[in-house]
Order: structure tokens, then sequence, then C-alpha cells
């Protein structure tokens, strides 16, 4: 019915238009693709006047054209297609799918390019991929998406932004993080200030060539984040998403044993010491164990005095008064995660804007942690003259959370104070004989374990963690953060020739970093008549200001295409801190305004800046043979003024064989491209921001009396460090897309490190800040996608790409540097365990053994035998390493008609993980009242028992020091984010008077394998634990809704 | 018309671009100053920020000391933090007071001393550091434009410095002075670090004392009296350490007292007058005491990381870790000012250990700590009288201390090595708690520690035992190439 009033309609528009126009014809015909689909929206324009128009919905177009005129039809993505208007007034056109403009433009260092043009290696991760998870911090997002960037959150606060390496460890001692660019300066805030809705694109510049413009900042890597924009001559389009999920604990934490296996075992380790170390006959060391074990432990939670019998059991009659579960006292099950956006797009003929807000309130596992943020943008660009072009991008975000610690060391860490404080140590104060102590009001009160009531001869000091009660801590304490970021940046494009464009960019960010803390004036560290609570603030404001001037030409001559441009840049970053801490506070009075004491204030302004001057050439032919061509000199304000000056050049190629004729006639490479980069790159980005000279620290004090203290010493010839980077890849793709890929090799080479060389601690100092040493990063990286299924109502897609990356000493100062657990040597990477051997228990003495190598006189080993000295023990490179031999992601995507699926696993094999969250489990009877694996039942009883677990002991020993006993295999695969949607079909769409209505399902972490238990395998780059709290999996369902 | 106007913008833009990018860049990078502290050349300029480098020095040994000062991370933990804690380490380790299961249990059980143990590298790292601030103060001053006064001044403080601390690493790191001193273990640095200074090889124990009573003997010349408080040293303390070394190489016994007496004044009665017995050792202003830690309980306190107050006090909330050992309280007569003991818990019968504490140091973020008093002086007169031959004058001495502490108080009628062992009891009851003074007398006159069996841990270190000397720390080995571990292998 439709078709038919158009055709009449039609009919009759063209006899009237022949009418008054008789030396004109009126050329109509339909506009489709190559599967005969009509195409609605297709231009078609007069070539070299303004006359065009738009085909309709059913692809068809109606013009009034000369004889003789050219008619150009083009459609976003298709090759233009150009007709001369002969007699005939019937024109149908198939319009062919344009492999080079569907290309996807990927931004790169200052400015965008064709996928194809690329020369170096460029990964990227856009808004489809980011939509499908649930990262409040969103470059959680790369993960197992891009290869070669390593990922890695350590513990489980919600907002914890992740540690990212890209290619490997370029440096050592300086940041090893990648640069960060929004919308197109360096980005000094908090990234959890960024919501995932906001971003169109992430950008991974891995090569030396695409992030040589960054020059000196750019050796980790660049991540080029990119906000979305409205469309010229776009309706605005309202989109509104909402998620509410759940989420619990991924791993959890080690198992503990309860109050009757801890005394049990802390008796058994009692009665070991007084046999075996103190000679004490065996039925005298049982004796002693009885009669000492409470007072060993200092509490008694059963109602005997001495619990524990001397053939180690529990006595008859003994009832447990208390048991304290601290693990479900402060971490959370089923908590939220509530996530909902709106956004806004448009744009008229000269203006386009995008507006975005979001709101996300996310708990984390333990208590009170949470985030809760509000994020906005607004992105506007308008054309004012056809010269001139002008755009703002503006965000505000603010974000407040509860922090409580959950990864330093100290006591009053979460998984710190599990781990180390047992469950026989009540939570609530308890008197001599075991009932609970009330205050005046009848109320409990926290146990702090430091002695509450005077005199009290049991349960009342602690051995461990002393004046604090982790459940007071966290409920009656305060750990808030604000983070506050405000970032705009402002440009000018102008036109002022054909192809010659000067871009001026003003981009300014100012991020506060507000931190307050409260200590209860009544329970823990800051109670008693010294303190009376303590209120610590400290506010940051890091603000950046970056200026931008570009000049670009871009031109054709034929079938040479040329780009050239000349940057500057000049950067400053001012850090301004100011802290204040004070003590003395009325009950209920939590703020500084009321302390009457004020302990501690402090403060510094700092500044560090960059100047840059850059070129860069690109020159095509015939877009198959691409060359580019970078120069950067950096001056950095962190070294000296003779040092200062670092120049970096950096050249690629590529070329696209599949354009040549000669490969024009097969059928099953439809794709190839050839790449190859090298260059260098600078970093300078040290802790400090005068590294070059040590000075004398202020803020000492002693009689009231000024106080300076020298810190350390310094090397005032320090100077930048260089990344020598090459990269060779391949992008191809097979039976026209069915199979894609890119494949890259890369070897980077980071020379001058600048180290923390290490001093004999005789010389006053422990290390100093040289360029010494060279490390080398090289590895493979694959990509691989296919299209498994492709009809109309369904399609399969699958994804994987992984890499191997290696790392190596290429040079250091020293022959061998022992660092910890790992030993620095040409050869040997950053990460190889270098520790002492483990060789099992005798089953005579239960002794602990290792390895030791014995040498003759000439110092050869001649043998490796056992010995039960830890300290005579030898240490070996063990050829692990804690970084993955492979690692990467797989992604699949299923669409049957409404319904998609899209999983993404990511895995890494090969790490290993030196456990100390286990080791710090077992037998840690030397550390009365520490927390204690199950483990330790197997330990070592009797002459004759075979097991891999020494006897307990309450002295010092080394039967849990660092060794390949604690070296695990740190294998793992992760289900990281399942999503599953339906889609309202378009009829029903309509309806309502929506273009899109989507309910979903998504499940984040939801599924993980591992091959060491008991806790999360994403720990630490070095392979080390700390303690760190749960990741959390999620699962929430949700919204989209788009009118 | 149009075109021109075009071109007159390009151009005009292009001049605008070119004079931006040339615009003076040097002033712009070198704008920025290093506003974390002062550079050298500035704070040996002027004698009041001289001065402040020494208040740092001070600050240091009262607070949290970790061995990176700037990394703004504290790998630190109380018995590790400062001189304070070095000395209760050794306070700890006698038969006289008894550890219960606090952080320095390791200390009490004589285990921490392997080469990689925090006890270790803390007592290297730590002394080390601040002779090596004392090369810096030295050779700065002395190249320095300030008068001679202020010159003479502060390279006497620097020698000092130096020399306590190398007498530290001694009386950690080697065994008795007078045993052998041919023993090299301690490398010797008289100028500062520099990133190329190469390790030195450890020097004959001969050659660091010769440093240490040279440093002494030349500040002691140039030092005034005057000083900016009880925590800083000057004259009289720089003669009571003096005094202390010579206790150890007891080879120049009339120096010791002299040394001595100048650092009480001469006058022992009034020298031995105390405030601070039953008020809890907790007041730098007694005239009695010379050199001490200051707290104020705001910007200058160490909260419960100090020693030995929250470690002794058991009547307010801490660790209420140490106890006496009754034997030791049975010393004291009922009249003794200082017998402050009693039974708190009445758990005696199954943990007789636990029977009694003292109230010698009141615990609060205000107390200062005793690290050298006027009564120790007259106790080493004593002793160095005694060794002199001058018995009496040895008695006399003794009696003024003990007569002060006790009205009913005898002289000793002792003679010979029982009247030295009666002036290291003495030493022991008045200084208990303090610096280790029951370690120290084991050590320098190679005597045993016998704990008594009422003891948490019981144990008998012989005479000269290796467990009184620390291996050298693994990170020293490491990084020195004229030290490797077999400079652990005989102890």
């Amino acid at each position: 019915m439709e078709k038919k009033f158009n055709r009449l309609l039609m009919l009759l528009i063209a006899l009237t238009l022949q009418f008054s126009y008789a030396q004109e014809i009126t050329i109509s015909g339909i506009v489709k693709d190559a599967n005969g689909l009509p195409l609605p929206g297709a231009t078609v324009l007069i070539k070299d006047s303004s006359t065009g128009v738009s085909t309709n919905f059913n692809g068809i177009f109606l013009i009034q054209a000369n004889q003789g005129d050219t008619l150009v039809f083009s459609y976003i993505g298709y090759t233009t297609q150009e007709i001369i208007v002969s007699t005939s007034p019937k024109i149908d056109v198939i319009l062919k799918e344009d492999a080079q403009s569907l290309e996807e433009v990927v931004v790169v260092a200052y400015g965008t390019q064709t996928k194809e043009s690329i020369v170096g290696a460029v990964g990227v991760v856009s808004s489809d991929v980011i939509e499908t998870q649930q990262v409040t911090s969103p470059l959680r997002a790369l993960q197992g998406a891009v290869p070669g960037v390593n990922l890695i959150t350590a513990g489980g606060q919600p907002g914890n932004n992740p540690s990212i390496r890209i290619r490997g460890f370029a440096s050592v001692n300086l940041s090893q993080e990648p640069l960060i660019i929004v919308d197109g300066a360096q980005f000094n805030g908090n990234l959890n200030t960024i919501s995932q809705d906001q971003i169109k694109s992430i950008s991974v510049l891995k090569d030396a060539s695409s992030s040589a413009l960054y020059g000196s900042r750019a050796a980790n890597g660049v991540i080029i984040i990119t906000t979305k924009t409205g469309n010229i001559n776009q309706e605005p389009k309202v989109s509104i998403r909402s998620q509410i999920g759940v989420s619990n604990p991924t791993i959890g934490i080690h198992n503990l044993v309860e109050p009757e296996g801890y005394l049990k075992l802390t008796w058994q380790a009692l009665k070991n010491t007084n046999q075996f170390t103190n000679n004490q006959s065996a039925t005298e060391a049982a004796q002693n164990a009885t009669n000492g074990l409470t007072g060993y432990l200092g509490y008694n939670p059963y109602n005997v005095q001495n619990p524990i019998d001397t053939n180690g059991n529990l006595v008859n009659g003994a009832n447990l008064l208390w048991q304290s579960n601290w693990e479900d006292e402060v971490i959370r099950q089923d908590y939220l995660r509530t996530n909902h956006n709106v956004s806004v797009s448009g744009g008229s003929e000269k203006t386009t804007y995008f507006l975005s807000f979001d709101y996300l309130n996310e708990e984390g596992p333990v208590i009170p942690s949470n985030f809760e943020r509000i994020s906005t943008r607004l992105n506007l660009t308008t054309k004012v003259k056809d010269w001139l072009k002008l755009g703002l991008n503006t965000s505000f975000s603010r974000s407040r959370s509860n922090n409580p610690d959950q990864t330093s060391s100290t006591t009053a860490q979460t998984i710190s104070w599990i781990y180390g404080i047992s469950s026989i140590y009540p939570i609530y104060a308890r008197d001599a004989n075991g009932a609970l102590l009330l205050d005046d009001a009848g109320q409990r009160i926290f146990d702090t374990g430091n002695g509450i009531v005077t005199g009290q001869p049991i349960n009342s000091v602690r051995p461990t963690f002393n004046g604090e009660n982790l459940l007071a801590n966290l409920t009656l304490g305060k750990e808030r953060r604000i983070r506050s970021n405000y970032l705009a940046s402002a440009y000018a494009e102008l036109t002022l020739l054909e192809g010659l464009t000067f871009k001026s960019s003003l981009s300014y960010e100012n991020y506060l970093f507000d931190s307050y803390s409260f200590d209860d004036d009544k329970i823990g560290a800051a109670s008693g008549d010294d303190t009376k609570g303590r209120v610590t603030q400290d506010r940051t404001i890091t603000s950046t200001l970056n200026a931008i001037q570009a000049i670009n030409y871009k031109n054709t001559f034929g079938k040479h295409n040329i780009s050239l441009d000349a940057i500057t840049e000049s950067y400053t970053r001012t850090d301004d801190d100011v802290f204040a801490q004070g003590i003395g506070f009325l009950p209920g009075v939590e703020n500084n305004d009321g302390a009457t004491n004020p302990e501690l204030v402090g403060g510094n302004i700092i500044t560090d800046r960059l100047n840059s001057y850059l070129g860069r050439a690109s020159y095509n032919f015939d877009k198959t043979y691409f060359a580019e061509f970078s120069i950067r000199t950096d001056g950095s304000s962190r070294f000296a003024e003779n040092n200062r000056w670092g120049t970096f050049l950096s050249g690629g190629g590529s070329w696209i064989v599949t354009n040549e004729s000669f490969l024009n006639s097969n059928n099953i490479l439809s794709y190839l491209k050839i790449r190859g980069s090298y260059g260098e790159l600078g970093n300078n980005q040290t802790t400090g921001f005068f590294p070059y000279e040590s000075v004398f620290l202020t803020g000492f004090v002693n009689e009231s009396n000024p106080g300076i203290l020298l810190d350390g010493i310094s090397d005032i010839n320090l100077e930048w460090e260089k990344i020598e980077s090459l990269n060779i890849g391949i992008d191809f793709n097979l039976f026209k897309g069915v199979l894609s890929g890119t494949i890259d090799y890369y070897n980077k080479e980071s020379v001058d490190l600048i180290l923390e060389k290490p001093l004999a601690p005789s010389l006053g100092v422990t290390n100093i800040l040289t360029n010494v040493g060279s490390i080398r990063n090289y590895g493979w990286e694959f990509s691989l996608n296919s299209k498994n299924i492709d009809t109309e109502s369904c399609t399969w897609t699958t994804g994987l790409n992984f890499s191997l990356d290696k790392n190596e000493w290429t040079k250091l100062p020293e022959e061998e540097t022992v660092q910890a657990s790992k030993l620095w040597k040409v050869g040997n990477s950053l990460f190889d365990f270098y520790i002492r051997e483990w060789a099992g228990v005798d089953p005579a003495d239960g002794q602990g053994m290792w390895y030791m190598d014995v040498t003759d006189a000439n110092g050869d080993v001649v043998d490796k035998v056992t010995t039960k000295d830890y300290d005579n023990a030898t240490r070996y490179d063990q050829n692990k390493t804690s970084l993955p031999d492979i690692q990467g992601g797989f992604t699949s995507f299923v669409k049957y008609k409404q319904f998609d699926l899209n999983v993404l696993f990511n895995f890494s094999f090969g790490a290993y993980l030196l456990d100390s969250d286990y080791s710090g489990l077992i037998d840690p009877f030397q550390f009365p009242g520490s927390s204690a694996h199950p483990d330790n039942f197997k330990a070592w009883q009797a002459p004759g028992d075979i097991t891999d677990f020494p006897l307990l002991l309450v002295n010092s020993n080394n039967n849990t020091s660092r060794s390949t006993r604690f070296l695990f295999k740190n294998d793992y695969v992760r289900l990281k984010s399942l999503t599953f949607g339906y889609n309202l079909p378009q009829g029903a769409l309509h309806r309502f008077g929506l273009s899109k209505l989507r309910l979903f399902i998504q499940a984040d972490n939801i599924w993980t394998w591992q091959s060491h238990k008991g806790i999360d395998p994403e720990q630490a780059f070095n392979g080390i634990t700390n303690n760190r709290s749960p990741l959390s999996k999620t699962i929430a369902s949700g919204v989209i809704i788009e009118f | 018309m149009k075109k021109i106007k075009r071109h007159n913008r390009t151009i005009f833009l292009l001049i605008f671009t070119i004079t931006t990018i040339l615009s003076c860049s040097k002033d712009f990078l070198n704008e920025p100053e290093n506003t974390a502290g002062l550079p050298e050349s500035i704070v040996f300029s002027e004698r009041e920020i001289i001065e402040s480098f020494e208040s740092g020095i001070y600050d240091r040994y009262k607070s949290q000391w970790d061995n990176d000062l700037g990394d703004g991370v504290n790998n630190s933990s109380p018995d590790t933090g400062g001189l304070y804690a070095q000395y209760f380490a050794r306070t700890v380790k006698g038969n006289d007071l008894i550890q219960a299961v606090t952080i320095f249990r390791f200390d009490y059980g004589h285990e921490n001393r392997e080469p990689n143990f925090r006890r270790t590298s803390f007592a290297w790292e730590f002394n080390y550091e601040i002779i090596n601030y004392a090369n810096i103060i030295i050779r700065n001053v002395a190249s320095s434009d300030l008068d001679e006064n202020t010159k003479k001044e502060f390279i006497a403080v620097g020698k000092v410095f130096r020399a306590f601390h190398y007498f530290q690493l001694a009386l950690e790191f080697a065994p008795n002075y007078n045993n052998d001193r041919s023993v090299a273990k301690i490398p010797v640095y008289t100028s500062p670090a520099t990133g190329s200074t190469i390790p030195a090889k450890p020097s004959p124990l001969s050659e660091v004392y010769a440093l240490i009573i040279n440093d002494l003997k030349e500040a002691i010349l140039d030092l005034p009296e005057e000083r900016l408080g009880k925590s800083y040293i000057r004259k009289s303390v720089a003669n009571g350490i003096l005094a202390r070394v010579l206790q150890v190489t007891q080879d120049d016994w009339a120096l010791a007292s002299a040394s001595a007496r100048a650092a009480y004044g001469g006058n022992s009665a009034s020298a031995v007058v105390s405030t601070n017995w039953r008020t809890g050792f907790s007041d730098l202003s007694d005239q009695e005491w010379l050199w001490g830690h200051f707290q104020n309980g705001s910007n200058e306190t160490n909260f419960f990381w100090m020693s030995p107050h929250p470690f002794f006090d058991h009547l307010v909330l801490s660790y209420n870790g140490t106890y006496i050992n009754p034997n030791f309280r049975d010393q004291f007569s009922s009249t003794d000012i200082r017998n402050n003991f009693f039974n708190l818990y009445n758990v005696e019968a199954t943990e007789p250990w636990r029977e009694f504490v003292s109230t010698k140091f009141s615990f609060a973020f205000t107390s200062d700590v005793p690290l050298m008093r006027k009564s120790e002086m007259v106790l080493i007169d004593a002793e160095a009288q005694y060794q002199l031959g001058n018995e009496l004058e040895a008695k006399n001495l003794l009696f003024t201390l003990q007569s002060n502490r006790d009205s009913n108080a005898v002289m000793s009628a002792t003679t010979g090595q029982a009247l030295l062992n009666e002036i290291l009891l003495e030493r022991r009851k008045e200084m208990y708690g303090e610096f280790g003074v029951e370690w120290f007398d084991a050590k320098r006159y190679r005597l045993p520690i016998n704990r008594d069996p009422v003891h948490r841990i019981p144990m008998n270190i012989p005479a000269d035992s290796e467990l009184f000397v620390l291996k050298i720390p693994e990170s020293e080995t490491d990084a020195n190439p004229n030290m490797d571990t077999s400079i652990n292998d005989d102890i």
C-alpha cells in the first residue's frame, strides 16, 4: 500500500517538474547495495554544483539534471560512484562496500588516522567492548581485550585503578604506568573519575612510531581515551542505561582454624619448643605447654584454666565462651552495585553536542568500603566559519568513598588483621573469667587488647595488635576519600589554506583529592587521655595546564599523499598539598575545628614542566606504500639544566600487499598489510620532581626547634631513560573477513635506566638513583577474529588474543644484585625468583630442610646437599618467574534474532606466585595470636612422621621463611564478563516511540579457574602477595532505552 | 580580495605561531624550584640552619626510623624505631627484667641477630646513617664561610655524633674490645659518602676506638656548655660519652674519672639528687638528667613506639610488657625510694614471672626518655676510682648515691671484686630499663648473663658468648666488595 502511494507520488512529481523545466530531465532510480538492499539516505549530487538530494526510505531518489551532468552517488562506507547523465531518466545504482572507508578511524597521537595508514602497533577497544563490562575504573576493560597489555587490579576496594603494563616493563625505578591522554591532553587525575559510558574508544599505542609524538612520556606506551561526541545533522538521541547488581567476593581469603584447633596447635608448638629446643623431657614439655598455653596467648576462650591437657586434647567439660570470626564480621556478602546513566547527543548543521550524566554506587567486600560517583560531561563542537572550528570538552566528576585500608601491610589493614589475629581473641572485652565486660550504660566494650582493666591477669593484653580493634576501627572510625575532577579542553582549528590547518588547544585539569580520617576517641590507637580522637585531613590539588600549537599541511599530488605536522607543546603540572591533623575531641566531634590540640600541619607546592617541539611527516603512495617519520625534542624540569633536553627520533613504513595487482585475483587473501617501525622514546617519570638533587627535607622538630635532614645522595648528571623500540607486524583478512587478525613482534630495549643502585649501608645511604643498566622486553602478540556465522538472523563471532612477553636484563651496574626474592643479573628477568629451595621435612626430627651447594677449594660446586640451617642454604635461580608465559583473552559473541550473548575470558599461564599470605598462616606460633591455616594439622609430631610440614615451634625459626615451599604456579582463567541481552524488535519499539530497548543480564568475574587456590590470582606483577582484599564478582540486570 | 585577506591571516598566524614556539623556553623550565627542602649550599651558610640539621638528627633519634627517609613509606617497627629502641633491645637481654610476649620478644630470647633480621640491619644502618650526617657536618662546616667559633662548635658536634655511633657499632657488632683488638668488623669512614665512594674494608677494633677517643677528646676542647636543650649534645654529654667509652677500653681510668666528673659537675652529692624517682622518669628538666629524648605530647611524640615507658607501665593502656625478676626486686631495701615494685596480677602461682611490675617509668605521650644521667656518671667515677686503687673514694661516691636513694643505706664494707660487684649492682638498680646497663656491663667485663629459672625464657649466656654480637647484615656483604659473608663465620 505504502509502495503504491510512493510510486504515484513520484509520478506526479515527475510530471510536474517536467512541465516547469523543459530543458532539464528528471532522473529517478534506486540506490542499492551489493545484496540488493535499498540504501536510504544516500546522497545524490550533481558534480560541481550545490544541487543534491537524498534517497528515501526505499532507496529511491529523484533529481533534475541536464544531459552531460555528472551525478555523484555516495553513502558512508561505500565507494562513491559517478554516472554521466544521458538521455535515460532512470538510473539505478549499486554501490559497493568500500573496504577502506569502512576501516575505523583510529585516534592516534595528536590526531586520527585510518587504520590502514598506521605503520605502528595500535590496539583499540571500542565502546561496544566496554559496554559488555561493569568497570568502575574504565581501563579495566582493557584486560583480555588488547594483546600485550598486562593488567592487575590489587585489592577489592571499589574504584581501585588497575596497574597497567604495556609490553612488559620498560622501566624499573621510574613509573611503569602508561601515559593517559584524555581528549588530547595528559590526564593526571584519578581514572576512576571517568565513567565508562562517556568513552567512545580507547586506543593503546604500543610501539615507538605510534607513540613517538608523546616522546618523553610515552616510554611505557600510551592510552588515549576519546570521549563521545554528537554528529552533524543528528536528531537528538537520548540514551538511558540503568543496572543494578549484587556482588560477592570472587575467591575470598585463605581458610583459618577455629579456637579449639588453634589452642591445640599452639600447645603443640609450645610442647615441641620445650622438648626439642629447651631439652625438657616429653612429660615435662607437655605439662609446661599445658600450664603455659593461656599465659603465652594472653587470652583463654574456655571456662577452664588450662583448656588443653597434657596429651594435647581439649579437657573434658571445657566450654568455649566465645569465638571471633573476624572474616564474617568485616567481609560482606551480597552487596550492591548500582549504575545509572543518561546521555543526550545530537547536532545541527554546524554544531554537535554530547551530554552525559552518570551515577554509580558500588559497595566493596570490606565493610564499609564503597564508591559513590557522579560524573558529567559536555562535549561541544561548532563550525563558526568555513575556516574556523571551535570545540570544548568539559567534564566534572566527584566521587566519595569509604576507603578502609585493604592494601597496605599495616596492622589496621583488614586482611592483615584477619590473618594476624586468631579467633580466640574476642571482639568485645571480657573479664578474667571470660564474662563480657559492660560499660556504665550496660553496653559491650570493644576489646583492644591493651589492658582495659588495670591488673586483670588474663583476657586483657594481647601479644599482638595492642590498642586496636578492627571492627571498632571500621565502624567508629572514618576513612573517607573525595575526589573531584574538573577537566576542560578547548580548541580552535583554523583552515589557513586548502590543506593547511592550524590548531591551538588548551586544556586544564583540576583534580582535588580530599582524604579525611577519623580515629575514634574512645577505642583504638587514638583513644586515651593523651589523644582523645584524631582527625587527619589531606588535600592535594593537582592542576595540569597543557597548551599545544600545531600546524598541519596535507595534500595530494596525484597518487602521492603527504601530511606534515609541526607542533609545540608546553606542559605544567602543579601539586599543591595541605595536611592538617588534630587531636583532643569531645565525644561526637569529628572535625578539626573541635581539636583542642592541632597536632600536625604540613603542605607543599611543587611544579613540574615540560617543553617540547615535534615534527611529523607522513607520506603514502597510492594508499599502498606508507612511510612516516617523526622527531621530538623535550626539555624537562626533572633534570639538571645540562641534561635537560632529549631528542627522540622514530620512523616506520607499511605496505598493503593486497593492493598490488598480482593479488587482485586471489580469493583467499582479502587484505594483507606488512608494517615495521623503529624509534626512540624517553622516560622522565621519576617519583620525585627533582630526582637530580638531594635536599635537606624540612618538617622535623626537636624541643620546638625546626629540624632538617638530608635525604640520601643524588646524581646531578641524571638524564633521560631511553627506550629503543622495534615493531614488525602484519594485519590480514582471509576469505572476505571470515578470519582476520594481527600479529606483531616487538623488541624494546631500555637503556640508561634510572635505577636505585644499592650502596653498602655502611656508607650511611642505602641507594643512589643513577643511570645504569639496560633491560629488554620482547615478545609476540596475536589477535585473531573470526566470523563464524553471518546471516541476517544469526551472527557468531569469536576473538582470541594473546601475547608472549619476555623480559631480560641486558646491563647492570653490579654483576649480580639480590633484590629480595629476585636476582638481577644479565640474562635474568626483572622477576625471576631467586630463593632458597625447600627440601622437605626430616622424618627423624621434624626439622625443615633446604638445599645447599657444596664447593671445593676453588669455589666450584661439587655437590648439592640438604641443610637444616636456612642461612647456609643456597639461593638458586628457580627458572620461575612471576610473569606469565602467555596471557590474553578470548571473546565470543552470538546474536540470534533479538537475543545476544557475549563472553570474555581472560587467562594467564606460566606465572608463579610467592604466597606470603599463606606462609604467614603456617606455623605462626612464634607470633602468638596470629591466625593459623588448617594445613598446620599436617605438621610433624613424632619421629617417623612423613609430611611436608615441619614441627610447630614457638621460637624463631626459618621454616616459613621465603623458599620454594611457598612458590606456587599461578595459572588462571577467568570469565571476566558474560552478557546476555534481548533487544525488543523494531515493530514493538515503534509502538512505544523508542529506537532501542534492551534488557540484559551481565556477570563480571563470575567464574575463575586457578592452579593455586585460596586467594585471588590477580596479586602483583612481582608475584608477591600482600594481604590484599578480594576482588568482587557482580551479577547485574539492566536496561538500555534509546529514543 | 578574499584571497588576499586569507593570505594576511595566514601570515599573521604563522608569525604568531613561530613567536610562541621560540618564546623563551629556558625560563619556562628553569622556573620550577625544588620546594621539598633546602640545598646543601644554603644549609651551611648560616648557624641557625646548621643547628636545625642537628635538631633533625635528634628528631630522627626519637621517631620512627626507617632506612629511607624520603620515600614516604615506613618499613620500621617500634623495636627498630630509633636510639631508644637500640637501648631497650639491650635492656631486655638481661636477667633483671622479664619481657612478656611483646615486639621485643626476639631480643629477649637472644634470637634477633641473623644477617637478614631487622635488629641487625637496624643497628647497622641507623648508626651508619648518623655517621654519614656527622661527616657531612664536619666537612661542610669546615669549608664554610662561618665564623671560627661557630665552625669549631659544629665540627665538634659532628665529631661527637661520629664517635657516639662508632661506639654503638663496636658494641653491637664486635666482641669485647679487650679480648682481641685486631678483630675487624667495622668499616670506618671519615668523609661523606658520594655516589662513587668505594665501601671500606673493616678496620680493626683498635683503630675504631682510636678514632672514637680522638674525636671525643678533640670535640670536648671545642664544645661550649650552653645548648638549646637537654636533648642536645654539648660538653657535658661528650664527656659522659667519653667516660662510657673508657669503661669499655679500661685503659685510662683516670680520664674516665675526669670525664665523668666533668659530666656530673664534680659535686657528687648534688649531682645525684633526682626528682624523677617515684614520678615516672619522664621529665627531662630534672637537674640530674644530662641527656634525653624530648616529647611534648603533640607535634613531638612517638606515641606507642617509644620505649621503655609503654612497655614498663602496667597502669595505662599500652603493652604491659615488662616484669621484674623477683630476685632483682629483692636487692632493694624496703626504704629504698627505688623500691616501687608490686604484684599487680596475682598470678604468681601459675605464671611466676608475672609477679612483679615496676612503676619506675610512667607512660604518656609527653614522657621524656632518659639517655644519660649524672648518677651514672657518679657511679662511673666510683668504678674508675676503684680501678685506680682508690677504694675509699669509690665507696664514698657509691654511698653518695645509695644514701640519697635510701635513708637507711649503709656505706659498703666490701673490698676488691666484691666492691666492684656492688658498684655494678648499684648501676643496675639505678639505671635498669634505660640503656641496657646489665648487658653493657656483662659485655665489657666479660660476664655471663645467667637467667633465673623464673624467667619466661630461662637461658644462660656464657661470658663472651657470640650472642653478645650481632652478625653483619646481608645487605652489607652483598654490596661491599671489601667484605663477604665469611665475616660472620666466627660468630
